[in-house]
């Protein structure tokens, strides 16, 4: 999806420099702020379809930004962050953003979760089956099946993998997981989401081992379907 | 209070006797001429029964019964006829005396009894009071030490002694509070530790009387004065000791031993208050240690990976064959990873400097060092960040202060830096030197646009950078590293901001000028 447009949100100036020309090199069209309270009048105006956001801004906070953009724009919201900020990164996490890179990043990393971003916003919700590589899930019969081998899972495990397809490219923290599949009175019991990621990973892996690795562990974070590139 | 005096006085047995004496000598000198052999049984009986009790209740069961048996006795010889004589004409007498003597005698003895009890209770409401007392200063001091050192003058007061301290520790007996009069803050003496140890094997205190004669020059204590050891626990692990000085005279009708006791387990829950205080302090400032160590390690972590963002960028960006880069584009690349891998020196060289200077390693060589001269060099040195302003020194010769070279050159240097930084660009900037009392201020000063009056205060905390300067154009740590160096040279530094400049002050012991 060339010519998407890209919020760039860093107090840096060299890293608003570098990274922006990084991306126009790519044929994205980018616009670098520096200052979080500007994000809101910059995403109404622009439109972006990525927005780029550093999680510590010398003004507002990044958690604080998300949640005052996440209303008004479907756009993917990534996070730069440090190493050390994992409780502000799930915190913005939980208030919208999908996906984080670390500094200091790779352009190659930045790039590639772009595009996924990107691909993720292209998905049809009204599809009648959910595909991740190998994996299949059909909304309608709820049959999965992983390389054409079907495979039988438990009412929750088929939840937790149709959540993580509908979603997949983006993190999920583990409270939000919880959330969604088991209901808010169980967003602390993450011990029970491990048994079921270690279950999912177990059966999907018997039909394709490939299948098994797409359910990536975020440590400290959460989970996520990573998508294929092609 | 007079009336208690008396009654005080009279009280004791001895005298008891004497006048228990004199009173029945006194009576039947002016009863036996009165009286005939033929009221044995009425009057006289009654008046001697009323003796006999009133001594028991006022000298208790013993002298009430020698009273009894004296009263008996004196009835048989001058009232019972035969007259002076101790028998007895008629046996109907004989049983009437051994009826008075039965009643004289339990009368005393009951009395005797009800007499012991008042004066325990008396006693018991003493030492209550007295403990009460003690309770209400340890409840009522600021601190827990406080507390410690209150309980030990109270001890001290009111068993009358010299002195009071209080040990303890888990496997040795160190001083934790003492009363303050000369000799209580001596260590506990050798002998002293082994009396606590007896006195917590066998529960009750140890009194060690004028042993102590060879330590009085160590310990400053009047010499064979005598020592009361009393143990107490703590916790599960520590204990602890109670030592008065001096001999011991507990208020009246008070128990010493008991109160002594008493004291013990006041100073016990006061010891194990003051021990749990001191961890819950020590916790808040490791709490507090740990959230300075963090807030740093994040600013830290801040300071390195945004440069090191930008070069990683800069350089994946050229090695991407892709994407058709400019040549403008590649030459901002390229000039991108060399100034951001100078700001990581900087950052780098800076935290190291800042860590050598906390951690104090850096020596100091405080020598006379003339003013103006430091002042011409700082400009010559720091020419090349101060290109395009004109930097003016105005600065007396004959100006001498105290002051480490190396330190107060950097220092300097920073400060113009700092000027030529954040000035409006092409403006002056001075520095000046001038005697202030006992101190020669030097000072650098630039034309504006000043310092944010909510930065001012803030300006020499470490990684503080002020709310509207970008953060890019320093490390941070600057200010901090400035204010480190003068103060190793016993000096100050300072900072005044108005929208018309600021002006950094360092403040300097003045030197002699040399001959």
């Amino acid at each position: 999806m060339s010519g998407a447009r890209i919020l760039l949100v860093d107090d840096d100036p060299a890293i608003r420099r570098v990274v922006g020309r990084a991306l126009e090199g790519q044929g994205y069209t980018v616009e670098a702020l520096e200052r979080g309270a500007d994000v809101r009048e910059a995403v109404e105006r622009h439109r972006p379809d990525v927005v780029l956001l550093d999680l510590v801004l010398p003004d507002i906070n990044g958690i604080e930004v998300c949640r005052e953009i996440r209303p008004l724009t479907s756009a993917t919201v990534i996070l730069l962050s440090a190493v050390g900020d994992e409780t502000k990164k799930v915190e913005a996490l939980d208030e919208g953003a999908d996906d984080y890179v670390t500094k200091p990043f790779g352009m190659d990393e930045l790039l590639a979760r772009v595009r996924a971003g990107l691909r993720r916003q292209g998905t049809d919700p009204r599809a009648a089956e959910l595909i991740c590589g190998a994996i299949h899930l059909d909304l309608a019969t709820r049959e999965v099946s992983v390389a054409g081998v079907p495979v039988h899972l438990t009412p929750k495990e088929h939840d937790l993998l149709r959540l993580l397809l509908e979603l997949q490219g983006r993190v999920l923290t583990q409270r939000y997981i919880l959330a969604r599949v088991w209901g808010t009175e169980y967003v602390d019991d993450s011990h029970i989401l491990r048994t079921f990621v270690h279950q999912l990973r177990r059966k999907l892996g018997g039909a394709d081992p490939n299948a098994a690795a797409c359910l990536v562990t975020d440590p400290g974070i959460g989970y996520r379907l990573v998508v294929a590139e092609s | 209070m007079e009336t208690n005096r008396f009654v005080d006085a009279i009280r004791s047995p001895l005298r008891g006797f004497a006048l228990l004496g004199v009173a029945l000598a006194l009576l039947t000198a002016v009863l036996a001429p009165l009286f005939g052999p033929e009221d044995v049984s009425g009057t006289i009986a009654l008046v001697y029964l009323l003796v006999t009790l009133l001594a028991a209740a006022i000298w208790g069961h013993l002298i009430g019964s020698l009273a009894a048996v004296a009263s008996d006795l004196i009835v048989n010889f001058f009232f019972v006829a035969p007259r002076h004589t101790f028998t007895v004409q008629e046996p109907a007498q004989a049983a009437q005396l051994a009826v008075f003597l039965a009643v004289a005698f339990i009368g005393a003895s009951m009395l005797g009894l009800l007499r012991r009890q008042a004066t325990l209770a008396r006693s018991r409401e003493a030492e209550a009071n007295t403990v009460l007392g003690l309770t209400h200063a340890v409840v009522h001091s600021a601190t827990p030490l406080e507390a410690l050192e209150g309980l030990c003058e109270y001890v001290a007061e009111s068993l009358h002694a010299d002195g009071c301290a209080i040990f303890g520790g888990t496997d040795d007996l160190r001083l934790i509070a003492s009363s303050r009069n000369p000799g209580s803050q001596a260590p506990a003496t050798r002998t002293e530790v082994a009396a606590a140890m007896e006195s917590r094997q066998r529960n009750t205190a140890i009194h060690l009387g004028g042993r102590t004669r060879v330590f009085s020059r160590l310990t400053g204590r009047k010499p064979g004065a005598p020592v009361t050891i009393i143990a107490f626990p703590v916790d599960a692990l520590a204990s602890g000791a109670l030592r008065v000085t001096g001999r011991i005279e507990p208020p009246p009708l008070v128990n010493a031993s008991r109160l002594l006791s008493s004291f013990a387990a006041e100073a016990s829950t006061a010891v194990h208050r003051a021990n749990l205080a001191e961890a819950a302090q020590e916790a808040e400032v490791l709490r507090r240690a740990d959230q300075m160590k963090s807030a740093l390690l994040s600013s830290v972590s801040h300071d390195l990976r945004s440069p090191l963002t930008a070069i990683k960028a800069a350089a994946d960006s050229l090695r991407d064959t892709s994407a058709k880069w400019t040549a403008a584009d590649t030459s901002d690349f390229i000039e991108t990873i060399g100034s951001q891998t100078d700001r990581l020196v900087a950052t780098v060289d800076d935290l190291l400097q800042m860590s050598r200077l906390e951690s104090g390693a850096v020596a100091v060589q405080v020598e006379p060092l003339q003013a103006a001269d430091l002042l011409a060099e700082v400009v010559h040195a720091e020419a090349t960040g101060t290109a395009g302003r004109n930097v003016r020194v105005d600065a007396p010769d004959d100006l001498w202060l105290l002051a480490d070279y190396r330190l107060l050159h950097q220092a300097v240097g920073n400060l113009l830096q700092n000027a030529a930084r954040y000035s409006t660009p092409g403006t002056p900037i001075t520095l000046r030197a001038e005697r202030a009392g006992q101190h020669v201020r030097l000072t650098v000063a630039d034309c504006g646009p000043g310092i944010p009056t909510e930065d001012v205060a803030h300006v020499f905390e470490k990684f503080y950078r002020g709310v509207q300067t970008n953060r890019t154009s320093g490390t941070g740590l600057g200010l901090t590293i400035v204010r480190s160096m003068v103060e190793l040279c016993d000096g100050t530094v300072e900072v005044r901001s108005s929208p018309a400049g600021t002006e950094f002050s360092i403040s300097l012991p003045a030197a002699e000028v040399p001959e």
